[in-house]
């Protein structure tokens, strides 16, 4: 198997939810598994903590869960929870103040696995304590702008929770530099969450939609 | 003034820049890749915006991305560090264009700059030495030789369409100078299939010597000094001081001048650098003009007392200077030693991976500016800098005699790093003796490898 | 490590003047960025815009709009609009048609889809037409038809060249038969447009398809396109559907349509404005009214035309002696002295792959050679290059039978072994060097024609065979030089000329002495003896009369050496486009026909 495959496989595998990934070609055994724990010397320190696919749970649930899981995480799930207190600002003064409030309260997980964590230490999962509420696909914003769940500004929303969407259906736009750029759907199922507000500034990679 | 600055870099630049800025009671947006949502620079920040997956080019590279994340997080002006986008007049423009302030010069001055001939040309009219060359392509050795003779000897003889040695050949004489040309040519036609030639007066053992200066919008330019980077592994500097061990008074004043009338012929506003290549008889030239702030600046800083860092953001939000070049005073001397994470037995390639452990000195006249912290990743899509140890003391010797003690002290564990190798370097006598310049590497590379081994 | 525990920055910068930042608040201005269609990525207007409408991320190519790929191409201020305002009816009464085309016609600025009108280009008048995709995707409706056609017929009173730039989605369904008919209308203009001998070029963008294809976008005497621009009849979405399968990547693009014979070459945007100017200059006599016709025999070559074909024979006796105690390298590179070299050495000097080919001739003898490929058939055969040139000054058609200097090459242009499509291109430039009274100088050097499966279903023999036919009769001087091998047949369709020279140590037969020695003595062996009595060597035919002139040879002949050849032959050229060219083309055939009739 080439370095490149090797890397696109590894990539593959730690964006989905599996634990782990065997694989057996000409003699050549591969296993990708990803620890459920951490251990070790750097334990104690910033494992990098992706963003589970798991998800996320609604914003008032994660500041709650993220207050709780703070304190745990010390304890017992190092690394785990803590999680980059990255805030994603609104872009427009007028949105600042309000987001400015919550900004400092929510916890948003830092999205996407860092890629070097691949090596070892992605963790999972598992370890996120709402996990088993939020299960689901996530669609992710591919770029830096602002969210719109509607096409115009008095427009009926792309999707509402609860609605049946194809993969390739557009979800939402995120708005940058001026071009408005439609967030499609990666997944067959149903809206089961919306994780951001229309008009909020969304970053690479944030969670933007749970589909079920 | 400036409220809110974005960082459009990474690693200990993007951590020295929030924390002037933490200084100034400026806030800071951090912007990050997937490999960096644990570095010490997104953490630091007072937010941060994740701008694509790990490799530069999606990321750090990525104009519009940081563009959109300015414009989300309610930044006002963006700080671009070194490298990435901090010499890219397009995106220089871009800022300009979305009302966005570039902490540097403006993009028509990067630009102008980042294209080697009107560089060269601005230099020329200026009254700023460069080294003399050919103007028009040289077909003949006869022509050649009379060439030769106007732009003094030693001469390089260069492929107009050459690279990687080929087609390249030195004559120190008149004597050599027909063999040398019919062999380059020679070597250009079946490499390049072109006999056209450059001739460029050669330069043997020059010093790397570049002069920080700081412009203001209103005209005023100064310079805060020299800074000796003639250490250097394939035009990768490795350790730089300040002052220079070569410059006499009168001959720092003389480049000085020169650096500030570099930088005025530019039309150059905020830190930038001057850079000449020093010859042993005293005669220098200019190579180039660096339009960001530099690797190096804390040993400048060091001599000279000034935040170069705050004084951009200053320059930036429309100020004026805060010194005049009679207030400038060079102190002491300072030392810059990189350390990176490298294997110097291996090539010096790359070694990134986690750090387990790490122990960095401190103390009186002590610096270290990084991005490290125990249990951090060392990401290998980056450069593999990871930290500079920056000394000062009251002469060069003491300084080394510092450095030498500080980089004994470093411990960094979980990766390869070139600490072993900077420590026999300084301790080379030809350091000691400030006897370098930039083939100093090239001249001692085995030496210093078998030692560190 | 609990990084997450930073102290947050004490705000202190002065937030007061928030209110009054008005404008000066970051923000990014409309149509700073717009995406590219082809890789998707956001990229910089102005950036595209000055550099060609060319994406700077993946270098695709934006569509541009009339008035700009105007001001792109011809001399600032030159262009001067004809017939605008021309309106379109309904003919079908087909809803809704009316009101959009007024829409788009608000929207646009334009009145139709094409801009017709004068212009220079480097000084030199020409007639454009630019078809303009915002416009119902530029296709061909009455208007538009009718505003090239006038555009065409004027370019063939006045004498002007005509360029036109296709981009379209075809004819234009909303307009029925109408439409269908402009296909007839544009075709019939440019052919009254040609038939005066006046030059079209046509410039190919993408996407060009349908009625626009198969009419005058493929009627060009050069056809140009952009790289990857999409050409093609039937769409390929329609042909997908109807034959139920994927089509291959970079099927009916503009590299596909050069493989395949149909365009002359694919010119990058910025080198457009370089490589109209080039062919325009190469076509100036054709046009602006400076017909050379058969009238102005005497003065062309007044001065000169004393030197007749007879005197030729003086140089190469000169030059004779030489090859009495030649110096030659065999196929080992050993350098050997000999008495009088065997015909057998010359065949194999003849065949050395050092040896200079038709390409080095042609950059050695001719200024600012313009490739031209295809045979508007097929495909672009390699082992025949031939395109227009400067000699002197003076426009000429190069043709050359081309073996390669290496073996990569040598594999891709078939050891210069030409197939019908390498004839029929041959033939074609011969024709259009015909159309403008270009003189035609080809170089033979071919151990045959291709020999193969595909080269008889294709019809070799017809190839060959059209080709001398059509050579025997055409209206410009034709000179033929064999350089190398002359191969039989293979050659010959190259060399029924007014003229035909050979390098000294060149050889002209029938056949290779190899398969000579193998037919007659069943014996291949035999080659070298064959070769003795083949009489295929320079002096022989000289003495035949199956050529004309005789050019000496360096002893050890490459391209270092080349200018010692080419000195000659550019003097000898030079003495036959002026005699031949003073001739009337009934002359010239006349001529031709009796030198071959006496044979």
């Amino acid at each position: 198997m080439e370095l490149e495959q090797l890397m696109q496989l590894i990539d593959a595998v730690s964006g989905s939810k599996l634990t782990e990934f065997r694989y057996e070609e000409n003699g050549v055994k591969l296993c990708l598994k990803k620890e459920s724990s951490v251990s070790g010397p750097a334990a104690g320190s910033l494992a990098a903590v992706p963003v589970s696919a798991a998800g996320m749970t609604p914003m008032s649930e994660t500041v709650q869960a993220a207050g709780t899981a703070y304190m745990a995480g010390a304890a017992n799930v190092p690394g785990a929870l803590q999680t980059s207190r990255t805030a994603y600002m609104a872009g427009t003064a007028n949105m600042s103040e309000t987001v400015n409030s919550t900004a400092s309260g929510i916890m948003q997980t830092a999205p996407g696995a860092p890629s070097a964590a691949v090596h070892v230490t992605a963790e999972a999962a598992v370890l996120q304590p709402n996990v088993e509420k939020t299960d689901g696909n996530i669609v992710k914003s591919p770029l830096v702008g602002v969210f719109y769940a509607a096409p115009a500004e008095d427009a009926k929303p792309y999707v509402a929770v609860g609605d049946t969407v194809k993969k390739g259906q557009v979800l939402a736009c995120v708005e940058a530099m001026k071009l408005m750029n439609e967030i499609e759907s990666e997944f067959d199922g149903i809206v089961a969450e919306i994780l951001v507000e229309n008009g909020q500034g969304v970053g690479y990679g944030e969670p933007l939609f749970v589909i079920r | 003034m400036i409220k809110k600055v974005l960082v459009a870099n990474r690693g200990e630049i993007a951590v020295r820049i929030i924390r002037a800025c933490r200084e100034m009671g400026i806030e800071t947006v951090a912007v990050y890749s997937e490999a960096d949502a644990e570095a010490l620079h997104t953490k630091l920040a007072d937010e941060a915006v994740c701008i694509g997956p790990a490799p530069a080019a999606e990321s750090y590279l990525k104009m519009e991305r940081i563009i959109s994340a300015t414009i989300i997080s309610g930044a006002d002006a963006i700080h671009p560090g070194y490298g990435f986008l901090s010499e890219n007049s397009v995106f220089a423009r871009l800022c300009e264009k979305c009302n966005i302030t570039l902490i540097g010069p403006g993009s028509e001055v990067i630009a102008r700059m980042g294209d080697k001939q009107q560089a060269r040309n601005t230099m020329l009219e200026a009254g700023v030495p460069i080294v003399p060359g050919s103007t028009e392509p040289v077909m003949d050795a006869e022509t050649g030789k009379k060439e030769a003779a106007e732009i003094g000897y030693p001469v390089i003889i260069k492929a107009a369409l050459g690279g990687g040695g080929k087609g390249m050949r030195v004559a120190a004489r008149e004597e050599e100078f027909e063999q040398a040309f019919l062999t380059a040519q020679k070597e250009a036609e079946a490499a390049f299939a072109s006999r056209v030639m450059y001739l460029e007066h050669f330069i043997e053992h020059p010093r790397h010597i570049e002069f920080q200066v700081l412009a203001d919008s209103y005209g005023n330019v100064i310079h805060l000094g020299e800074r000796d980077c003639s250490i250097q592994r394939n035009h990768q500097k490795m350790i730089e001081e300040a002052p220079s061990a070569a410059l006499s008074e009168e001959l720092r004043e003389r480049m000085g001048n020169m650096a500030v009338a570099a930088a005025k012929a530019a039309g150059y506003v905020s830190a930038g650098t001057v850079e000449f290549l020093l010859e042993r008889d005293e005669h220098f030239y200019f190579m180039e003009m660096n339009t960001r702030i530099q690797v190096e600046h804390p040993v400048t800083e060091w001599v000279t007392g000034i935040d170069l860092v705050k004084e951009q953001i200053r320059i930036a939000s429309g100020k004026k200077l805060s010194y005049a070049q009679e207030e400038v005073k060079l102190t002491g001397h300072a030392i810059e030693c990189r350390i990176n994470a490298e294997n110097p037995a291996k090539g010096f390639r790359p070694s990134p991976g986690t750090i387990t452990d790490m122990y960095l000195p401190g103390g009186k006249g002590i610096r270290v500016d990084s991005a490290i912290y125990t249990g951090c990743e060392i990401p290998p899509y980056y450069d593999s800098m990871i930290a500079k140890l920056i000394v000062w003391a009251k002469n060069r010797k003491e300084a080394i005699r510092k450095l030498q003690s500080a980089l004994g002290e470093v411990i960094i564990e979980g990766i390869e790093t070139n600490v072993d190798y900077q420590y026999e370097l300084i301790n080379h006598p030809d350091f000691l003796a400030g006897n370098t310049d930039i083939t100093f590497i090239e001249q001692h590379q085995q030496e210093l490898l078998d030692t560190c081994e | 490590m609990k990084l997450d525990m930073f102290k947050k920055t004490k705000h202190t910068a002065s937030r007061k003047n928030d209110s009054i930042r008005g404008e000066k608040h970051p923000s990014v201005p409309r149509g700073l960025l717009r995406k590219c269609n082809k890789c998707g990525s956001a990229i910089i207007a102005e950036d595209a815009i000055a550099d060609y409408y060319i994406c700077p991320k993946c270098g695709g190519y934006f569509r541009v709009d009339a008035y700009s790929r105007i001001a792109r191409i011809a001399d600032e201020g030159s262009f001067e609009e004809w017939d605008n305002g021309l309106s379109s009816g309904n003919p079908m009464k087909f809803r809704g048609y009316e009101d959009k085309i007024k829409a788009l016609q608000e929207k646009t600025g334009l009145d139709e889809a094409v801009v017709t009108g004068e212009a220079r280009i480097d000084g030199r008048r020409v007639v454009l037409g630019v078809c303009d995709g915002r416009f119902m995707m530029a296709s061909m409706g009455e208007v538009v038809g009718e505003k090239i056609a006038r555009a065409v017929e004027r370019a063939t009173k006045e004498k002007l060249p005509v360029i036109l730039f296709a981009c379209s989605g075809g004819a234009r369904m909303q307009e029925g038969i109408v439409s269908l008919m402009q296909m007839a209308k544009t075709a019939a203009a440019l052919k009254r447009h040609s038939d005066e001998g006046l030059l079209y070029i046509s410039v190919l963008t993408d996407p060009t398809t349908g009625g626009v294809t198969a009419s005058f976008a493929m009627l060009g005497d050069i056809i140009l396109a952009e790289p990857k621009a999409l050409i093609g009849f039937a769409g390929p979405r329609v042909i997908e559907q109807t034959i139920g399968e994927k089509l291959p990547k970079g099927f009916q693009r503009a590299e596909f349509l050069l493989e395949h014979g149909f365009i002359d070459g694919i010119v990058e945007r910025d080198k457009l404005r370089g490589t109209l100017s080039t062919i325009l200059a190469l076509h100036e006599n054709a046009c602006n009214g400076g017909h050379r016709q058969t009238a102005d025999a005497g003065i062309a070559g007044a001065d000169s035309a004393a030197v007749q074909v007879d005197e030729g024979a003086g140089i190469k006796e000169m030059n004779c002696e030489r090859t009495d105690h030649p110096v030659f390298a065999d196929l080992h590179g050993e350098i050997h002295v000999s008495g009088r070299m065997e015909a057998w050495e010359r065949v194999q000097l003849s065949r050395r792959n050092d040896r200079p080919v038709g390409s080095d001739y042609i950059s050695a003898l001719f200024d600012d050679f313009m490739e031209l490929h295809g045979d508007r058939c097929f495909a672009d055969d390699k082992a025949v290059i031939g395109g227009i040139a400067f000699f002197h000054g003076r426009p000429v058609t190069v043709i050359a039978q081309a073996k390669g200097s290496n073996t990569k090459e040598n594999i891709e242009r078939h050891f210069g072994m030409p197939s019908p499509e390498g004839y029929r291109k041959a033939l074609r430039l011969m024709k259009q060097a015909e159309k403008f009274h270009r003189p035609v100088i080809c170089f033979v050097d071919t151990p045959g024609a291709f020999c193969g499966l595909e080269a008889e279903e294709r019809g070799q023999g017809e190839a060959i065979a059209r080709s001398i036919y059509e050579m025997s009769a055409l209206k410009t001087p034709i000179l033929s030089v064999v350089i190398g091998e002359g191969g039989s047949g293979g050659a010959l369709a190259m060399a029924t000329a007014d003229e035909v020279w050979m390098l000294e140590n060149a050889v002209y037969s029938i056949l290779s002495p190899e398969g000579f020695a193998s037919i007659l003595w069943k014996d291949s062996k035999r080659a070298k003896e064959a070769a003795a009595v083949m009489r295929l060597t320079a002096d022989e035919l000289k003495e035949q009369g199956i050529v004309e002139l005789v050019f000496a040879e360096p002893a050890f002949f490459t391209t270092e050496c080349l200018a010692e050849v080419t000195g000659q032959l550019d003097k000898e050229i030079r003495r036959f486009i002026e005699q031949y060219g003073s001739y009337s083309s009934e002359e010239l055939v006349k001529y031709r026909y009796e030198r071959f009739r006496k044979l």
